[in-house]
């Protein structure tokens, strides 16, 4: 019981962490401001052009952060979360307290997720209302619950990453940095194998790509939507490189649990093990 | 020896790059302030580390009101407060925060973590500043609220790291005024500094850390009176210059003779002779205002400890 309410004092804390953080607030501004520029650009399309998306434009506002941005995102919260304690000389203040190492990772990981999460609901929420007040009712409303727990799960895969980063670098910036590097080159190899197996079908080089970082992240939301609305599958998702193979949800949401767990155990073994590093004087 | 409250034995830490801390062996009574003294890098960020389990002793026992650290943290928690050395908190939080987040961890809740917090923030003497955030407080203001945020729940151990570092002279006599407290309510303190000062106007005992070993340790009253042979006594006169130092020295036992001013300084070695000297000083007519035997005091005993090892 007493770990429970340790457990939300330190979700509580890293929401207000998250909040205090000017590299984490510009992210987040980026995004609403993404979001916003898109809808921008959609009134200036001829309604020729538009009409047959207007009902669907929420999904268009949902898909361009969730397919790239909301990782980025992830992984910067995750690489300060426990790197930004040693640089700032508390993880004594929390080591030292009635916790377990365990509660206390388990503790400032659900306050990533949670803010992460809060992030999702909030540009849905304004990818919504934005939609609706200039093209009117959308359709398939039952798809927003579900599409923001796709994107949410989609983004713990970087989330991890980045958690993992900081907590064996110990290094905030370095961290984000690495994090990135990793999200990046993940994409211009998945970018790559694509052009490569567009022009020489190569089955063993698409499969090697399924097992890239990015690969399931930035699909999973788009695959779960175009599951349910075939008719949407036309539209390209900003950013990814053309879907080497037919692909289905679970393949997306199985690269994402096994990237998941295996930078979470690493991040956890590392903060179970290792001596709390003193602040850099 | 059994029975100690907070017990080191042959602790000892090796950082990666071969720096070695110890072994170090230490022992507190319960209800004891104890003072861990050493110039800086000698080791006592280390061993108090150690000893709250947030480094891994390479070797050696720890053990704290029967409690391992490493194998019972969390047990322990619950009984020990800590101010770490250069205390720093989240900026983004104020010093109110700070303590109300110790005390939930602690397992406060409702008006008893009101209560609390606030009887913490009032003792430290930092409620005025409380709900300012942290980010701009003085290395002073860190320090009390550390040692607030410490204090939290009544712990029955306190540790502390350098709780004097960067604190005005007011609210050391005031820091001191609350470890002499906690102690008449039973409290033990473990703490450490590099200023000798602090210790001998609070410490019951003391270790004495010197370059990753501790050179001596024993309760105060001890390590500072003069061991079984040599007596020193001070002596103040109205009219100095009838004392004739040759007359002093002739007295049986006399070791050495100083005149400061209107101060005499006499050390006797193997002999007592307190009742001769006074009588020879009444006798000269200088005028005897007061006489008494002085102790060592943890300075010298410190730079006996400093000689040693230069010497050894
Ligand atoms: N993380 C570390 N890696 C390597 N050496 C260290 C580390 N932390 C402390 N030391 C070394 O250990 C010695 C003792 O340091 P410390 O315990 O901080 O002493 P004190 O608290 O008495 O000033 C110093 O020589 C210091 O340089
Ligand atoms: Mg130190």
């Amino acid at each position: 019981m007493r770990a429970g309410r340790a457990i939300s004092t330190l979700i509580l804390y890293e929401l207000r962490r998250a909040v205090a953080r000017r590299r984490i607030i510009l992210l987040v501004a980026l995004i609403f401001l993404a979001e916003a520029g898109l809808y921008l650009v959609l009134t200036r399309l001829p309604a020729t052009l538009t009409a047959q998306i207007q009902g669907y434009a929420w999904i268009i506002g949902v898909l361009v952060p969730s397919t790239l941005l909301v990782h980025v995102l992830a992984l910067t919260i995750g690489a300060s979360a426990f790197s930004e304690e040693y640089e700032m000389g508390t993880a004594d203040f929390w080591l030292t307290k009635p916790l377990t190492r365990l509660e206390y990772f388990i503790g400032k990981t659900a306050g990533s997720i949670a803010f992460t999460a809060l992030i999702v609901t909030t540009y849905t929420s304004l990818a919504l209302a934005l939609s609706t007040w200039i093209f009117g009712p959308q359709q398939r409303l039952d798809l927003v619950a579900p599409t923001t727990l796709h994107t949410i799960y989609s983004a713990l895969a970087f989330l991890f990453i980045g958690l993992a980063a900081g907590e064996l670098l110990r290094r905030s910036m370095f961290a984000t940095i690495i994090a990135a590097l990793g999200f990046f080159a993940s994409l211009i190899t998945e970018f790559y194998i694509s052009i490569v197996t567009f022009f020489t079908p190569d089955q063993a080089l698409a499969d090697a790509a399924r097992l890239l970082p990015t690969w399931g992240a930035t699909r999973l939301t788009s695959t779960y939507i175009q599951s349910q609305l075939p008719m949407l599958a036309l539209i390209p998702t900003l950013g990814t490189a053309p879907t080497p193979a037919f692909v289905e949800t679970w393949q997306a949401a199985l690269n994402i649990a096994l990237y998941t767990a295996a930078f979470c155990a690493a991040a956890l073994i590392r903060l179970a093990r290792s001596d709390v590093t003193r602040r850099a004087l | 020896m059994a029975g100690w409250f907070i017990e080191v034995v042959d602790l000892y830490k090796r950082y990666r790059d071969g720096v070695t801390v110890g072994p170090i062996s230490l022992s507190a009574g319960r209800g004891q302030i104890y003072g861990f003294v050493g110039p800086n890098g000698s080791g006592k960020t280390t061993t108090i580390r150690c000893m709250l389990g947030l480094q891994r002793p390479s070797g050696g026992h720890v053990s704290i009101a029967g409690l391992d650290p490493t194998t019972q943290p969390k047990e322990l928690m619950r009984m020990v407060g800590y101010s770490q050395e250069l205390p720093s908190f989240p900026p983004f939080l104020t010093g109110r925060d700070v303590v109300r987040v110790a005390a939930e961890l602690k397992g406060l809740s409702g008006e008893e973590l009101r209560r609390e917090v606030a009887r913490v923030l009032d003792l430290t003497g930092i409620v005025s500043h409380a709900n300012r955030k942290v980010g701009g407080y003085s290395k002073g203001m860190l320090q009390r609220l550390s040692v607030a945020q410490a204090l939290v729940g009544d712990p029955e151990i306190l540790i502390l790291d350098e709780p004097m570092l960067g604190v005005d002279p007011a609210a050391r006599f005031q820091m001191r005024e609350i470890f002499l407290e906690l102690r008449r309510s039973g409290k033990t303190i473990l703490f450490s500094t590099h200023e000798l000062l602090e210790l001998e106007r609070v410490a019951d005992r003391v270790g004495v850390i010197y370059r990753g070993k501790v050179a001596v340790e024993g309760d105060v009253g001890e390590l500072l009176s003069q061991g079984p042979r040599v007596i020193r006594v001070e002596a103040e006169v109205m009219r100095p210059q009838l004392v004739n130092p040759a007359l002093l020295e002739s007295l049986e036992g006399v070791s050495r003779v100083s005149i400061e001013g209107s101060i005499i300084r006499v050390e006797f070695d193997g002999v007592d002779g307190r009742e001769a000297l006074s009588e020879a000083l009444v006798r000269s007519g200088a005028g005897l205002l007061r006489l008494e035997t002085v102790n060592k005091t943890l300075e010298e005993l410190f730079m006996e400890v400093v000689r040693r090892h230069a010497g050894g």
